[in-house]
């Protein structure tokens, strides 16, 4: 008999070449296929516009640094500054690079080539003897890469988290070598990593949807290893996720401050709202239709796609009906392990597995939770503050569970090949036929990911933003002051706009770009109003005609213009996009009913701009004059005080937004001054400031007036400025006493969260460099 | 000697027990998964009609045509295949018509319109008709048309170029005792075990009697107390068969099924001391069993079993847990 150790040998040496090159081969295909998929058209639209990989500058100017605001609504308070490295990154990436299309194809391969480099580092960390197994590692992470679960969850609509495809296995990866060596440098490696990928870990309900089960499974640790390792893991872990922890403050100070106000307009108040708790049990009693068994065969719901009518649904039709069986072998090889690994694995590898085993158990009932009485308990984890998050946990859950599923069944093709090592055959077999499977599992790639519009039969995603839309952008740039909102017509039920393709009826559809191309915001569906009553009376005043409560709620909104879209396809149109009959009562009765006059049109007619009936201000006062100075940041001048006035500022009411009183006289010059006549109100040019020292200032200096802060219109902010009360209580260079005994004041309008933000920034640099300093003294 | 040549034989207690789980399986496959009445029987029918193809969407009064010879005489039914299809929310009364005749006949022996409405999530529909006493070797055309605008959602034939026909016989030639019951008695099985379908759900009923006659053969070669428990009897036996039979036929038991089975699971593994791996070899069979029920959708059967799948997981790897724990104890021992 022919050693066969000695053949394995022999392998081993084609695998010395067979695997970089496999490796290079599936690298090379991840990065053609956005060319093979899209056909030269960009990839874009929906929850996140997907525009910032193709317009990275433009998204940094418009919307970025100050950025508290979701994109075409109004503001949530919520910080977005998790985006700014990513961005930043990309934006110098788009000088080198300059064809938008290599930008935004290069962000759909980039996930999943990241992820097929950390997946298999991070393996290659809980496998002892992995120099023998990289066949199988290799094989594990094509699973993982290419499970229709991923495919189906992550890339139908790419959002932000394809991100986390790449940065949980390798932030696992970074931490085990950490754990294993105690070198500080792989800490500062996983600082790199997630700071620039942040705006991935800022969707925590997909990093939870990883971290819980894992967490989980932590608690067999107590049965399986002794307290001394228990208590050395758990220092290692402390240590290497402190550092992350307090490297992400830039963004993660506001995101925690966010959770912690009790703003009716933040964005936990929203999310723990009682609302919000009652559609958690609703929405899980709905869609947790689905088994554990499609799962275990590495598909997606089959019943949730049928149940609610996916694109799935007709892949399932026609291709994995048909095939789900091959997949079978999945199942196979997990059970093989499960029945083997006491043979095979060494005792380390042998408790890993198991914790393994129990992550798996957990990740599968989270992503399934239609366990019988399970789905009951899953429905009272609803009252656990924060987890309503999860109502879909067909989706949150799916990311975290394909990790955990592939981890596991990589260490099952490690022990089926220890175990059979002998049968040659047999192991071959089902090698082959694991790969087989994979390989088919990805067939219908193209009819997942370029899949029609939902609700649409010939509409696609894929589109080449006309030369008409960006010219008209520019245009509404010069024309409109940021200091306004939009309504952007046809209005919808959610939050998105359209635009159509210049040759074909594809579409983008997604959140409006209006803030992106002009930074001006605007408000394009139902969603904008952020589950405020508006919602409901605007479209039901579009639907009854009633023109009064339409123009009303634009008034108390600043919605001063409104953005005409004339070409979308009659398809789109009766897609879950709009409502219908709220659609067809736009028309041209309804624009000349809630508009003034026109105020420019596209190059072909496509687009126009009006502006509203009756205009308002984003502040407005008595004998007030203001100055943006940054998207956080007002300089107000009121003269002529004589007794108590109102200060109105229609942004979302935010207990965050600040009034401080500045000495006069300042250097307050008003240029290129407009006035409101009806508002007495005067607004000046805008600066357009990045940073100013004395910001700072405000995160010691005590605001004014705070406590007359109230919500105007049950949506904006509102205070009572008091003369006597200034008089009273500060300096006379703080105010200009007038011949008629009235007052002149200054007063500095600031979203003080921004100033967190520039703590969190110093923390963020304080921990970085405490780290590179123990670094460099460990060295020494 | 006379030892050894009993020993070749099974027991007549096997031969009885055999017997009676085959005349189960036939009889449970006729009366419970036939999706006919047992005295009408069934075959296989190719659609003589040559260009079918482009009609299979009925929507626009589009006209389907179908053509083929009569297997028996009595011809009352045909079956078709369809598509997926959903009921509008904005259902107006739409109907679908179909009409069978003779070929070369001018006039229609049969008309009837359906409502739409009763396609509404169907893989097949029965179209029945008045029985053709004289049907035997004749040819038949039948017609479908919808007069549906909806060029997406309307009703779709899965497989025009084959259908299933069906003879209805009367109680006097099944009960006759005759050729003819002989006849009709082989007919049912040919016309029954030619449709795919009826073999697969018929295999489901089956598998009772392959779990016994596998027991006995393979009761010796099965490393049952390596793979279960060392002191593996026929107690263990015994329990492993009731907890199969409860899998299988989980709608007999009027008792909570799930609960039924894994308290008896639980209640075995702490009497008998069953190892992690039977465990984790029943979840597998249940899967296989969820799988083989795809074809049918059964869904109350596939959520029974898709929790016995989980239960089972779930405790096979807590017994993991304790048998690696005490692993370790043995090891520290030594």
């Amino acid at each position: 008999m022919r050693n066969y150790y000695h053949t394995l040998s022999e392998k081993f040496k084609i695998h010395k070449h067979l695997l970089p090159f496999s490796n290079c081969l599936i690298i090379l295909f991840l990065i053609i296929l956005p060319y093979f998929l899209f056909q030269g058209k960009l990839f874009i639209g929906g929850d996140d516009t997907r525009l910032f990989y193709a317009y990275p500058k433009e998204y940094l100017i418009n919307t970025q640094f100050f950025s508290w605001t979701n994109l075409s609504s109004f503001g949530w308070n919520f910080s977005y500054q998790s985006f700014l490295p990513f961005v930043s990154l990309w934006t110098i990436l788009s000088e080198i690079i300059k064809s938008k299309i290599v930008l935004g194809y290069l962000s759909i391969s980039l996930p999943l080539i990241l992820g097929l480099i950390f997946f298999q580092k991070f393996i290659r960390e809980l496998i002892i003897d992995k120099e023998k197994h990289e066949p199988e590692i290799l094989l594990g992470s094509s699973f993982y890469i290419f499970s229709p679960i991923i495919l189906y969850n992550h890339f139908v609509n790419p959002l932000i988290p394809i991100w986390l495809i790449g940065l949980i296995p390798a932030l696992c990866y970074y931490f085990l070598k950490f754990v294993k060596t105690g070198n500080l440098l792989d800490i500062l490696k996983g600082i790199i990593l997630t700071s620039i990928f942040s705006f991935g870990s800022h969707n925590s309900p997909w990093v939870g949807g990883f971290f819980i089960p894992i967490t989980a499974s932590l608690i067999t640790c107590l049965f399986l290893f002794k307290k001394e390792s228990i208590l050395q893991f758990f220092k290692k872990f402390f240590i290497f996720f402190g550092f992350i922890f307090f490297s992400q403050f830039f963004w993660l100070l506001g995101f925690l401050l966010a959770f912690l106000s009790s703003s009716s307009n933040s964005f936990t108040s929203n999310v723990v709202s009682e609302a919000f708790s009652t559609d958690f049990a609703r929405t899980i009693l709905a869609t947790s239709t689905g088994t554990i068994i499609y799962p275990l065969l590495n598909l997606f719901h089959r019943q949730i796609a049928f149940d609610y009518g996916l694109s799935l649904k007709e892949i399932y039709q026609i291709f994995y009906d048909k095939t789900y069986f091959l997949n079978f072998i999945f199942i196979i090889v997990l059970f093989l392990g499960i029945l083997n690994f006491r043979k095979t694995l060494l005792p380390l590898e042998r408790k890993i597995y198991l914790v393994l085993l129990v992550a798996f158990l957990v990740s599968l009932y989270l992503f399934t939770v239609n366990i019988g009485p399970l789905k009951a308990l899953f429905i009272e984890f609803g009252y656990i503050p924060g987890f309503v998050i999860f109502r879909n946990a067909y989706d949150k859950f799916a990311l975290g569970y394909t990790i955990i599923y592939s981890l596991l069944i990589t260490y099952c093709l490690v022990i089926i090949k220890k175990r059979y090592l002998k049968m040659n055959k047999v192991y071959l077999t089902l090698i082959s036929l694991f790969l087989l499977a994979t390989l088919i599992n990805i067939l219908p790639i193209k009819k997942i990911m370029v899949s029609p519009l939902q609700t649409t039969e010939n509409i696609y995603k894929n589109i080449t933003i006309p030369q008409e839309y960006l010219e008209f952008m520019k245009e509404v740039k010069g024309k409109i002051v940021s200091t306004n909102n939009v309504l952007s017509v046809p209005y919808g039920i959610s939050l998105y706009s359209v635009i159509k393709d210049e040759e074909s009826n594809n579409v983008y559809a997604g959140l409006s770009p209006l803030i992106i191309f002009t930074g001006v915001n605007d408000i394009s569906g139902g969603l904008s109003f952020n589950y405020a009553p508006e919602a409901s009376r605007f479209e039901d005043a579009i639907i009854n005609k009633n023109y009064d409560v339409i123009n009303n709620i634009l008034f108390t909104r600043n919605i001063n213009y409104v953005f005409v879209t004339k070409n979308v396809p009659d398809e789109v149109k009766k897609s879950y996009l709009f409502n219908l009959e709220a659609l067809k009562a736009q028309n041209e009765d309804f624009i000349s009913n809630i508009t003034d006059k026109k105020i420019i049109t596209s190059a072909k007619g496509n687009y126009e701009l009006y502006s509203t009936k009756e205009r308002n201000s984003l502040i407005s006062g008595d004998n007030l004059t203001f100055k943006k100075i940054s998207r956080v940041k007002y300089k107000i001048l009121i003269k002529n005080i004589k007794d108590k006035q109102e200060i109105l500022f229609n942004d979302s009411y935010h207990p965050g937004w600040s009034l401080y009183l500045v000495p006069m006289p300042d250097s307050f010059n008003c240029q290129k001054p407009n006035n409101i006549a009806d508002l007495k109100t005067t607004e000046c040019r805008q600066e357009n400031a990045f940073f100013e020292i004395e910001d700072l200032s405000f995160i010691w200096e005590d605001p004014v007036f705070e406590e007359s802060q109230t919500v105007n219109n049950q949506f904006s902010n509102k205070w009572i400025i008091d003369p006597d009360w200034i008089r009273k209580n500060f300096d006379k260079k703080y105010y200009k006493v007038n011949k008629d005994g009235s007052m002149d004041l200054e007063l500095v309008l600031y979203f003080k969260p921004q100033a967190y933000f520039y703590i969190g920034v110093a923390i963020s640099i304080i921990t970085v460099g405490v780290l590179i300093i123990l670094i460099y003294l460990k060295r020494k | 000697m006379k030892a050894n040549i009993k020993k070749k034989y099974p027991s007549k207690v096997t031969i009885v027990v055999v017997l009676i789980l085959i005349l189960f399986w036939t009889a449970s496959s006729f009366l419970l998964f036939d999706k006919v009445s047992f005295s009408v029987v069934t075959y296989q029918t190719k659609n003589n009609y040559k260009s079918y193809e482009n009609s299979t969407e009925l929507f626009d009064d589009k006209i389907f045509i179908g053509e083929f010879n009569a297997h028996d005489n009595n011809l009352g039914l045909i079956i078709l295949s369809l598509g997926e299809y959903k009921k509008p929310k904005n259902y107006n009364g739409e109907i679908l018509k179909f009409r069978l005749r003779e070929k070369g006949s001018d006039e229609w022996n049969f008309e009837q319109n359906y409502k739409l409405d009763l396609f509404d999530s169907q893989s097949s529909f029965m179209f029945g008709i008045p029985a053709v006493s004289d049907s035997k070797n004749k040819s038949y055309q039948f017609e479908l048309s919808s007069n549906v605008e909806d060029n997406i959602n309307h009703v779709k034939l899965r497989d025009p170029g084959l259908f299933i026909t069906g003879y209805q016989y009367p109680k006097s030639e099944i009960l006759g005792g005759d050729i003819n019951s002989a006849k009709f008695a082989y007919s049912k099985l040919v016309g029954s075990f030619t449709d795919p379908k009826f073999t697969i759900s018929a295999l489901l009923y089956l598998i009772p009697f392959i779990f016994v006659f596998g027991i006995y053969l393979l009761i010796k070669r099965i490393p049952l107390k390596k793979l279960l428990n060392k002191n593996f009897n026929r107690d263990h036996l015994k329990m492993l068969f009731l907890i199969t039979l409860i899998i299988l036929f989980p709608n007999y038991f009027y008792f909570d099924f799930t609960f039924l089975v894994i308290t008896l699971w639980i209640g075995a593994f702490i009497i008998y001391k069953f190892k992690s791996n039977a465990s984790f070899i029943l979840s597998l069979v249940l899967i296989l069993l969820w799988l083989s029920t795809i074809p049918f959708g059964l869904q109350s059967l596939q959520l029974k079993y898709n929790v016995l799948v989980y239960s089972f997981l779930a405790f096979g790897v807590f017994q993991l847990l304790l048998e690696e724990k005490d692993y370790e104890k043995k090891k520290n021992k030594k």
